[in-house]
């Protein structure tokens, strides 16, 4: 509490959550840089000792959440746990960053709760965008989401409820060494066998079996090259994947117009193609 | 004084011009970095396992829960 030109001020704790990228420093933003600078404590989800020696080299008051994994415990105790350590900083009134590797609300439960919580205290909390892994696949890969159009998620939501795939989109699978394991309490990726063989047989009613498809793992370390293996879908039961891979399925190709559509926005097949490929001349 | 791969690491991902270096000569720009023989020699038979071994903690990876 401090005194302002005689009045009681009471410090009003804020939160912001910034992306600290997949590789070790140079995929932060400059606003994520200078928000972990000026915050009063920084909670690091990073994963990676270089990048929390980058973040600790910006902000000495920086502390991990990463002691609050444990094998046997379940995930969603810990992401609870992450939540409450963010929150209950902000209500004491500090001004919190909460950094997280990569971008900080793709696939991280605890910095969306955090928001959330924080903000029905009524205090301020926002988000700042950051590099991906799917930003890198991109890269890596040569993909462009937009190109086929793209279906992406995680392997055990994928597994357990009932969607459906379009063949004629790239699939992003991500977490497939996690495929099916519903416990939350291991922390390897031992345990995806049988997740792995089903995701294959639903697959294989979309493509053929020697389908070529892709597991892919960001570099993060830039020393390091992207992981890029090859498979094709009837060895996919076989792979040994790590908790960073993602399973890359190729579109079998662009669908057929619909014809349907086409005629009721008064238009053909063939002036689509036109307006698509102009002459030069 | 030997310099530390942290901080080699570090500027290897933020130094465009350093980058360039170590692409075409990874031992030499390493060496004339100041890393230690142990670490150079890490880079030299480009064992990476052993570097992400040393750095990355991919059990602490998985933030999410979906389903």
């Amino acid at each position: 509490m401090a005194l302002i030109q005689g009045k009681e001020h009471i410090k009003e704790g804020s939160l912001v959550v910034v992306g600290t990228g997949i590789g070790v420093a140079g995929q932060m933003t400059l606003a994520a840089k200078s928000y972990i600078e000026s915050a009063d404590i920084v909670f690091m989800g990073i994963m990676n000792k270089v990048g929390e020696h980058v973040v600790s080299g910006l902000n000495p008051n920086s502390v991990s959440l990463d002691d609050l994994y444990e094998e046997g415990k379940s995930r969603a105790v810990t992401y609870t746990q992450m939540a409450d350590r963010i929150v209950h900083a902000v209500a004491d009134g500090q001004k919190v960053c909460a950094a997280f590797y990569g971008h900080p609300g793709v696939f991280v439960t605890p910095s969306h709760e955090a928001i959330r919580r924080v903000k029905a205290l009524g205090l301020e909390a926002h988000m700042l965008p950051g590099v991906s892994a799917e930003d890198c696949l991109i890269a890596d890969l040569g993909i462009d989401p937009s190109r086929y159009g793209c279906q992406s998620y995680e392997a055990s939501q994928f597994l357990f409820r009932d969607y459906r795939i379009d063949p004629y989109m790239t699939q992003i699978i991500w977490q497939i060494g996690l495929a099916g394991e519903a416990t939350l309490s291991v922390l390897n990726a031992n345990h995806s066998q049988s997740g792995l063989a089903m995701l294959a047989d639903i697959l294989s009613e979309h493509y053929p079996s020697d389908h070529e498809l892709i597991i892919y793992e960001a570099a993060t370390l830039p020393i390091c090259e992207p992981k890029i293996q090859k498979v094709l879908l009837c060895e996919l039961e076989h792979a040994k994947p790590t908790l960073i891979s993602t399973l890359v399925v190729p579109s079998l190709g662009m669908p057929d117009y619909r014809q349907d559509r086409l005629a009721k926005l008064g238009l053909t097949e063939q002036q689509v193609i036109n307006y698509r490929n102009p002459s030069i001349n | 004084m030997a310099q530390s791969i942290v901080d080699f690491l570090v500027e290897l991902d933020t130094n465009s011009k350093l980058m360039e270096a170590y692409k075409k000569d990874p031992v030499g720009t390493a060496t004339k970095y100041g890393l230690p023989e142990d670490e150079i020699k890490i880079i030299a038979e480009k064992n990476w396992d052993e570097l992400s071994s040393r750095f990355d903690d991919t059990s602490k990876t998985i933030r999410v829960i979906n389903y």
